[in-house]
């Protein structure tokens, strides 16, 4: 990457100053304010482990109890208990957060970018998880650990028989949902925005494709767990009806609710983990992948597929035979997509020249236990065949055999190869080697003889077994391979803490490798890139540089550039064609605040005090107005205004600038979680024996002044985001309109929030009579905090206004406004349709 | 890209749909196909009636049949926009998109038809 | 323990159970051709051209990475989705027909109906035609189509008898149908499969196939109440007609019945044509005819009657029966009279 134009190398001063602007915040500051995505993607990934090794700990327990028939070394609530917990933990504190921090911290890298979009809301979202890892956790403290199993089926986790530790269960998990939905955020506009020019789509790595279509999928897939929690906490705490029979509910409606997220969460963790694969075989075989454009399709066929799967997790409870068929072809479907990508590994492999090093030895490892768990996923997929071996040690083989398989030994693959970028050292081979086998091994003795226990008719989540089963000698074997595997797992660990202090300087790209991460120093400086890379084709470390003048312009104005703000290049959708910059955030404590209220009011809840509660809205709400004010007072008093290298507008309104995006997105999870309610209700009145009769809530003058509102609110604030001058030194003169046009929002949208919570005393009904009283209440409840969140961010624009004396970021504020206005608007919709439409048209 | 022509400034829509559609449509057909039949035959069963089953299976390969025409037709689209951006403009994602558009139609299609077959199969209302 | 058998999931022992082991036996033999053939074509891809071995991480570019070749798409399309694709609509077509055969729960209309209700942690077995109810064991006649009646009380249950079906969960107000049948006479064990508790592991039962004439015998014995234990408080004349019970005098029987009639036992048992008429816990007319207590936990027998009635808590705790303390001879008396209740 030559400078090919006329723009003046950066001075050393320049270059000082650059390097200030991204300076790391040090000693205790560093652990509470640093919001850089690298120190955020490290604490995720190390928090993921240190819960992955309490997890497996569990496991070990479980093992010990299971060696032999009808053993007393844990009672049975504490094996409970220890299954529970293993499940939560390893599905919710550990595969899904350690993605979420491996792509934090390698999609900006691998994208050319210099940081994630929302740095403080990235932060925001890891104090969330660790803090919803604590709250499950404390649970052993309090002694009520949750014992409904990690999928906590009603009626067992209802009010009736389930005590508090649910509550705890709840609150922990809709924490740690609510990071991943932003997360999910994230990635979505770090891929779709943030590449380095000339990274067009066909040219992004797989990693990237993969993390966007996982970040839709998180999308669609968490937001209705996150529903059904909420829910489950209602039906627990409030007396609503969702899931009891006798009031119109459903037990049967969780199971949905739960597996529409439960199976997408499978190929959450697995697709990640295949992309590991298509860096890791490419590198170490010195050879380009075979077939992207297939393996592309089938990620995205993958990802689409998955979120139809969930019923072939139902396949017992009664469901009529055509249904079960269904889904027994969507099942089967997916799998072609999955034979797609093996074959171009294999070709890949085939085709290049592979040395057997560590991440290599794993990613083979990873492929003949993935291809083997995938075999008897499509058994599993056949409905009369699952209904043998559902819920037994045959489906626990499974699904470790595509989880371990499938994402753990993935990432050690990935750990190993990216080892030396994080850390700049090699960790030791000979040690990785003894590791792997170890673990290979550990993990096929442990987990295939379960197959034959599960055919032989041992059920899972049993704390013991008859002796008369004839399975004593498999699970003995399990146990022994367990130890094994954990034995290699924490050589794995040492292996690669070991390396920290002694291995070998490794140097910026020691394997070779041809994605943008290898350009940058090991460990990579703070602001990743400089000088941002340009790029023309998708291995832009083993091609020649594209000879495209424009994106060298780009490249040039961003070296050591901009010195007043952290800056990083925002390119288009499609080409990556430069666009504007994007402004990155400094260090902040405030996303920490707001996280910890949150967490609070969780405890608040649990400990039902009011002033606890109280006090937690309190932190929340203060948590984020300063941190809105910080936003706001360092765009403004960092006279970012100048266009970076004289072209590149640093706030430009539309989706080209990140803010556009994030609120769509806010946008599109409200609707996402209003649609899950309404499909709720119509589930239950379908399958409901009593529904009241045309049972409406009936306030239609109510409703239509919501309506109306909601209107007003996104007119005002649509017309403001066109008022004022975008040029940088045009001279200010919207002030008056977008006040205006603020606070006729604002009122617009405070009358809409008074309107639609008056609908609940005006309609009459009582959320405990009936599951449809309980869903309009619940949809009341969405619409409100909708049209809540609506009035934040009128309230953030108000703000930047008063802040701003340029009119630019007013109007970007207002135009992110008018869209998430749109998405309440939207939400009403929704809510209409199910509380006074469905009742009428469904009979 | 310089002075982008009419025709040329619409192939990235049609790029798109060609890459949205066939996943839409085969959501669809899965969705729908398991509203219609679920609902319809539970909603006479709890009213008392015996179910339509015919009609119940009819509606839902129907459905199908159309959503199938809809995958396959964004695949032709996506495939002549990939045709047109390979020799007009090589390096723009365009023609990668077609390709993708193609196989995505492909594929949702192949899992369509595998849907659809299960009303002609088995009994629609057991 | 293990007998060595070819990983059949189970000796199938109906109709319906052979239908599935075979739709079973296809999948492995497909399963395990396309394994192979992947880990083959791995381990002869990275053997054959390993490149040096040795060190790692230090080398560099002697090799220069290699371009794709315009057939690699090819190869990825077909051997990657068309060949799989195939092979899925076979295993799929199979899927279909064995659901077709196996699926459909409504066959006989005259099918002999029994009702079965699961409990944390037992079931409740109903003969509504034959007014007869048992607890954790459940009589059908070989060769018939018997049509199970599920549902729960309080969580959700899933009833499994591996040699002879699929599992069926039990969802709490709805009913959901099992066809069970059986080819040979025998004991077919069974168990809850889905979580629900505390002692989700001993939530067995036992399926027992008879032939008709005896399945008609056993459930013209189980219609009938409870033996009268004593001559002196029966009601005249059906006196002890079966030859008496192995275990024990005419008089600790009824000793043993005094004090089950006047402990709290009759809160929540019933014994047909007394004044227990309990309904909490299992039905216990014809206790002494069950092979198991406590739900597959204990066998039936005096010993572990006598540690039942005494530490329930201790056997498996969390059930809903409170221990008892009796002095000994009592026990004795009690377990007597429980052992008389063929």
């Amino acid at each position: 990457m030559t400078t090919t134009d006329q723009q003046p190398a950066p001075t050393a001063e320049e270059r000082a100053r650059f390097e200030e602007v991204w300076a790391r915040p040090r000693g205790w500051r560093r652990a509470l304010t640093s919001v850089q995505h690298k120190s955020v993607g490290t604490r995720y990934m190390v928090t993921a482990f240190v819960f992955f090794f309490v997890g497996g700990l569990q496991a070990l327990l479980m093992r010990v109890q299971l060696a032999q028939p009808e053993q007393q070394v844990l009672s049975a609530q504490t094996y409970n208990e220890l299954f529970t917990m293993h499940g939560t933990t390893m599905m919710f504190l550990f595969a899904v957060p350690f993605l979420e921090g491996l792509a934090a911290y390698l999609l900006p890298l691998m994208l050319g970018a210099r940081d994630m979009p929302f740095a403080r809301y990235n932060t925001f979202n890891y104090w969330c998880y660790l803090l919803a890892g604590i709250i499950l956790y404390s649970s052993f403290l309090v002694g009520m650990v949750p014992d409904a199993g990690w999928f906590a089926y009603v009626p067992l986790s209802g009010p009736e028989f389930a005590d508090k530790a649910m509550d705890i269960w709840l609150f922990g998990l809709a924490l740690a949902e609510l990071a991943a939905i932003g997360a999910a955020i994230e990635m979505i506009v770090v891929v779709l925005g943030m590449r380095a020019p000339g990274m067009s789509l066909d040219r992004m790595p797989i990693f990237a494709w993969t993390m966007l279509c996982v970040a839709g999928m998180i999308i669609l897939a968490f937001v209705p767990l996150l529903v059904g929690s909420l829910l489950l906490e209602l039906d627990r705490n409030v007396g609503t009806s969702f899931f009891e029979t006798d009031r119109g509910g459903d037990p049967l409606l969780w199971q949905h609710l739960f597996w529409i997220f439960g199976h997408p969460e499978v190929y959450v963790m697995f697709l990640p983990g295949a992309a590991i694969i298509s860096h890791v075989i490419p590198v170490h075989s010195r050879h380009r992948l075979v077939g992207y454009p297939f393996v592309v399709a089938a990620v995205v066929v993958t990802a689409i597929m998955s979120l139809g799967l969930w019923v072939h997790h139902m396949y017992t409870t009664g469901l009529p035979p055509v249904t079960l068929s269904f889904f027994t072809a969507a099942s089967m479907s997916i799998s072609v997509a999955s034979g797609v990508q093996v074959v171009a590994w294999l070709a890949t492999l085939w085709s290049g020249r592979p040395r057997l090093t560590v991440p290599m030895l794993f990613s083979l490892g990873f492929l003949f236990t993935f291809v083997a768990g995938g075999i008897t996923g499509v058994m599993v997929a056949s409905a009369p065949f699952d209904a043998q071996v559902h819920d037994t040690y045959f489906v626990v083989a499974h699904f470790h055999y595509v989880l371990i398989g499938g994402m753990l030994f993935p990432v050690l693959a990935g750990l190993f190869h990216w080892w030396p970028k994080f850390t700049g050292r090699m960790p030791s081979p000979r040690l990785g080697k003894v590791s792997f086998w170890l673990a290979f091994v550990g993990f096929h003795l442990t987990f295939f003889p379960m197959h034959l226990t599960g055919m032989w008719g041992m059920p899972r989540r049993v704390f013991t077994y008859d002796a008369g089963l004839g399975v004593g000698l498999l699970n003995l074997l399990s146990t022994i391979g367990a130890f094994v595997f954990a034995t290699g797992l924490v050589l794995a660990a040492i292996t690669l803490v070991g390396a920290l202090r002694r291995g070998e300087r490794s140097g910026p790209n020691p394997w070779g490798a041809d994605t943008l991460e290898w350009a940058a120093d090991s460990p990579p400086s703070a602001p990743n890139f400089a000088r941002i890379p340009v790029v023309g084709s998708r291995a832009p470390l083993w091609d020649p540089p594209p000879d495209d003048p424009e994106l060298d312009r780009m490249a040039a104005a961003f070296d050591h550039a901009p010195q007043n703000v952290r800056a990083t290049p925002f390119t288009t959708v499609l080409s990556a064609r430069p666009g504007t910059a994007a402004v990155q955030a400094s260090p902040s404590i405030w996303p920490l605040l707001a996280a910890g209220g949150l967490a609070l009011a969780a405890v608040g809840l649990l400990v039902e005090s009011g002033w606890v509660v109280g006090l937690s809205v309190l932190l929340i709400v203060a948590g984020l107005v300063v941190w809105e004010l910080q936003n706001e007072r360092e765009l403004g008093a960092g006279e970012a205004k100048e266009p970076v290298g004289g072209e590149y507008l640093v706030e430009a309104p539309g989706p080209r600038s990140p803010g556009w995006w994030g609120a769509t997105m806010a946008a599109v999870v409200l609707v996402v979680a209003v649609s899950t309610v309404a499909f709720s209700m119509l589930f239950l009145q379908v399958n409901a024996p009593v529904w009241p009769d045309g049972a409406t809530l009936g306030t239609p003058w109510l409703s239509a002044g919501t309506g109306l509102a909601l209107l007003v609110a996104i007119a005002a604030s649509w017309w403001g985001s066109r008022q004022g001058p975008l040029e940088h030194d045009a001279t200010p003169v919207a002030r008056t309109a977008h006040l205006a046009a603020g606070a006729t929002t604002a009122t617009a949208g405070t009358v809409a929030l008074a309107l639609a919570v008056a609908q609940w005393p005006a309609g009459g009904l009582d959320h405990t009579a009936h599951a449809y009283d309980s869903g309009v209440l619940m949809l009341v409840g969405t619409l409100a905090l909708a049209t809540v969140l609506g009035l934040g961010i009128t309230v953030s624009a108000l703000v930047a206004r008063l802040t701003h004396t340029r009119d630019v970021r007013p109007r970007i504020m207002l135009q992110n406004a008018a869209v998430l206005w749109t998405g309440v608007l939207v939400v009403w919709a929704v809510a209409w349709v199910a509380t006074d439409l469905l009742p009428t048209v469904v009979v | 890209m310089a002075a982008p022509g009419p025709a040329r400034r619409r192939s990235p829509a049609l790029a798109l749909v060609g890459v949205l559609l066939p996943p839409v449509a085969w959501l669809c057909a899965l969705g729908l196909s398991y509203l219609v039949q679920d609902f319809a035959c539970t909603a006479y069963a709890s009213a008392g009636h015996s179910p339509p089953a015919t009609v119940i299976g009819a509606v839902v390969v129907g459905l199908d049949v159309v959503l199938l025409a809809l995958a396959v037709s964004a695949g032709i689209m996506a495939w002549r926009v990939h045709r047109q951006a390979r020799d007009t403009e090589p390096s723009s994602p365009l023609g990668f998109l077609g390709l993708l558009g193609l196989l995505l139609s492909v594929g949702f299609g192949a899992g369509i038809v595998l849907v659809a077959v299960n009303p002609l199969v088995l009994e629609v209302c057991a | 323990m293990i007998d060595l058998r070819v990983p059949v999931m189970f000796p199938p022992a109906s109709e319906d159970a052979s239908r599935v082991d075979s739709h079973w036996q296809l999948m492995l033999i497909v399963g395990s051709v396309v394994w192979v053939v992947v880990v083959t074509v791995a381990l002869v891809a990275v053997l054959r051209r390993r490149r040096g071995g040795g060190q790692e991480g230090t080398e560099q570019t002697d090799d220069a990475p290699r371009p794709t070749t315009g057939n690699g798409h090819l190869v990825v399309g077909f051997l990657g989705a068309v060949v799989p694709a195939l092979i899925i609509i076979g295993v799929m077509a199979d899927s279909v027909l064995v659901l077709r055969d196996t699926g459909s729960a409504s066959s006989a209309a005259d099918a002999t109906v029994v009702e079965v209700d699961g409990k944390q942690y037992w079931w409740e077995v109903r003969y509504p035609e034959q007014g007869v109810e048992t607890a954790n064991e459940i009589h059908i006649p070989t060769g018939q189509d018997v049509r199970v009646e599920l549902t729960s009380t309080d969580v959700i249950h899933s009833f499994w008898v591996p040699q002879l079906s699929g599992k069926v969960d039990l969802v709490p107000g709805e009913t959901n149908v099992l066809t069970l049948s059986a080819d040979e006479p025998g004991t077919y064990w069974g168990q809850c499969a889905e979580y629900c508790g505390l002692q989700h592991a001993w939530m067995r039962f036992v399926v027992v196939a008879h032939d008709e004439p005896e399945y008609a015998g056993w459930l013209e014995a189980q219609a009938r109440p409870a033996e009268p234990a004593d001559p002196a408080e029966g009601d005249g004349d059906d006196v002890e007609s079966g030859p008496g019970p192995a275990s024990g005098p005419v008089s600790d029987v009824a000793a043993g019945r005094e004090i089950f009639m006047s402990s709290s036992c009759v809160y929540c048992h019933t014994v047909a044509g007394t004044e227990a008429q309990g309904t909490l816990g299992p039905d216990l007319t014809h206790l002494a005819s069950r092979q198991m207590i406590g739900a597959g936990v204990l066998p039936n027998d005096r010993e572990s009657l006598a540690r039942w009635i005494e530490h329930p808590q201790d056997v498996k705790p969390g059930n809903a029966m409170p221990g008892t303390e009796l002095e000994d001879d009592e026990l004795d008396d009690l377990i007597t009279y429980l052992e008389s209740l063929e």
